[in-house]
């Protein structure tokens, strides 16, 4: 039998590393706690049409080949930020090619898409979009019906031929609020660690941009230094 | 529905271009089909025949008329369009032959050599550009054919096994294999059942990928119309020379066997009896009646009596016995391109 062709992301969440490790020297499961209340928002979920698997650092989820892509869409926004909600940053791609799961047994084509893009393009809290899925949006191609929800709902960003979804949409406040908090709790361990910090920032100025700019940044500026 | 076709061979000298121009011309002139002749080869032989009857096609000053076959492929390797839209590509009335047209070629079409490339080697993958880049060659030929109602449209190809070549190919419903009966034809006849057999297992391969991702393969498989001998020479008795005839066997049995017979082999056969005798047309050297042909642009089988002017070494054309002999030569050409046409149905 073929394998089914499918809509799969794959999302890696920042930092787990040192996230452990806190619990393990803390003696805590604060990190543990706060995956599983992220992952909570996917609980009900109708596993008919999407199903999802979270491994470690990792959480697959993937589309029923008859799954409308922006119901797909929407279902990641939400898994974003209810991650958000948690203190927690993700990044991840998502893919189209033939998936196949069959209980422990997982054999894929679009999770190694999704990992690069999630690798090599992600860089930043957020999930991009594979270009070839981005093509099949074009006249005549096979998600062309699917740009009138995509549009109405502005479901995607672009920015230097990347495209992402748009996390933001009408809660500009409240993703607002939450970056600002995890912004806020990272503070200190963000001084001097600037390639951390390029992740803030990156957030806080798609959501200034998103709300319109009647938002403002919440982050530290450049200031003059005098010794 | 148009029918698609082309001659191959990748050993050049075997008289493609030449037979190819001849076929369309019979097609629209004698059978009075719409034909288009698409210049595939960035050479543009083709190009260069279709317009040198017209009376100012010396002219360095005037650009072609009409769109080239680049420029009509241009948005697709842009990334531009998933298709190209075929309203917009300007094809040529022959300047002589009424139901003839051109989609001329281009010197620049060579670039496309890459594109195809990349194009063969990742349209399996989930690229969505490269799969409407292996579909673009064939999608357009059915598009012209259907916008502008062509009964037949005959690709001419370089001799080569490079990607455009192997796009136009699995492009067409049909190809024939033009050959001469010498050592080196025979040589590349053993090369080209391994080619067809590549292209062909990789093309299935790609457009089952197609589906999917819903994007509609644009293809049927390229079947063998048949075989032709081209240049053979005569004894005066009107025999085939005996070299001639050993190396048109050699050929005979290593199209059969080497390109159609034995299993896995992919290019098959529009009729069984090809797999007996797969010539379908031999074509005797036609002498100086070729350069002829090419100093007015018409076809072989009609060239006029004032036309040989441009054969004589005295300024005069032919007459007499001579131009009956061309008379002769020309209704045997005919009538061999007549047979190809008749196996393209």
């Amino acid at each position: 039998m073929a394998i089914p062709y499918t809509f799969v992301s794959l999302l890696d969440v920042l930092g787990y590393k040192n996230k452990i490790n806190d619990d393990r020297h803390n003696g805590k499961e604060d990190f543990k706690q706060k995956l599983e209340s992220a992952l909570s928002v996917l609980n009900g979920i109708n596993e008919t049409e999407i199903s999802y698997q979270a491994i470690s650092d990792t959480i697959i989820v993937s589309t029923h080949p008859s799954t409308p892509f922006p119901e797909f869409l929407r279902t990641l926004v939400r898994v974003h930020r209810s991650f958000l909600k948690n203190g927690l940053f993700i990044r991840g791609g998502i893919s189209f090619a033939p998936h196949f799961k069959s209980g422990s047994l997982t054999y894929s084509h679009a999770l190694p898409i999704a990992y690069e893009i999630e690798q090599k393009q992600a860089i930043y809290p957020r999930i991009v979009i594979d270009k070839n899925i981005i093509e099949m949006m074009k006249p005549g191609e096979k998600l062309e019906a699917a740009t009138i929800e995509i549009n109405n709902e502005e479901l995607i960003c672009k920015e230097n031929g990347i495209y992402f979804l748009n996390i933001v949409g009408k809660s500009s406040a409240e993703c607002h609020s939450l970056a600002k908090s995890i912004y806020d709790s990272e503070k200190s361990f963000l001084e001097g660690n600037e390639h951390e910090l390029a992740k803030h920032r990156w957030l806080q100025n798609l959501i200034v941009a998103l709300s319109g700019a009647t938002l403002t940044p919440y982050m530290d500026g450049v200031e003059i230094f005098y010794p | 529905m148009t029918k698609i076709v082309s001659l191959y061979n990748n050993k050049g000298g075997v008289a493609k271009t030449t037979t190819l121009f001849n076929m369309a011309v019979y097609l629209a002139q004698v059978q009075e089909k719409k034909v288009l002749l698409v210049d595939c080869d960035p050479q543009c032989n083709c190009t260069e025949l279709f317009f040198c009857s017209a009376d100012n096609f010396d002219d360095p000053d005037l650009p072609l008329p009409g769109t080239s076959i680049y420029e009509a492929l241009q948005p697709r390797f842009d990334g531009d369009r998933a298709r190209v839209d075929v309203k917009d590509i300007y094809i040529t009335p022959s300047p002589i032959y009424k139901n003839l047209s051109i989609l001329r070629g281009d010197i620049n079409f060579s670039r496309a050599e890459q594109y195809f490339s990349i194009a063969i080697s990742q349209a399996v993958t989930e690229s969505i550009h490269d799969k409407n880049t292996y579909a673009v060659m064939s999608r357009m030929l059915r598009d012209l054919g259907a916008l502008h109602g062509f009964d037949y449209i005959l690709c001419d190809v370089g001799p080569s096994a490079g990607s455009i070549t192997r796009m136009t190919i699995l492009s067409c419903d049909g190809v024939f294999i033009p050959t001469a009966p010498d050592r080196f034809s025979y040589q590349a006849i053993q090369g080209m059942g391994s080619i067809m057999n590549e292209w062909l297992t990789r093309h299935e391969l790609i457009i089952a990928t197609f589906d999917p991702y819903g994007i509609k393969a644009p293809f049927t498989t390229p079947k063998f119309y048949g075989a032709i001998v081209n240049n053979y020479k005569i004894h005066r008795a009107g025999k085939k020379k005996g070299s001639y005839l050993k190396w048109e066997q050699l050929i005979k049995d290593g199209i059969v066997n080497l390109l159609l017979s034995g299993s896995g082999k992919k290019l098959l056969p529009n009729q069984q009896s090809l797999l007996s005798n797969p010539f379908v047309a031999s074509i005797r050297d036609v002498g100086a009646m070729a350069p002829v042909a090419q100093i007015v642009g018409k076809a072989i089988f009609d060239i006029a009596q004032p036309d040989t002017v441009h054969a004589s070494s005295d300024g005069d054309y032919y007459r007499g016995a001579v131009w009956a002999d061309w008379v002769t030569r020309m209704d045997e050409y005919r009538s061999e391109i007549g047979k190809i046409a008749a196996a393209m149905e």
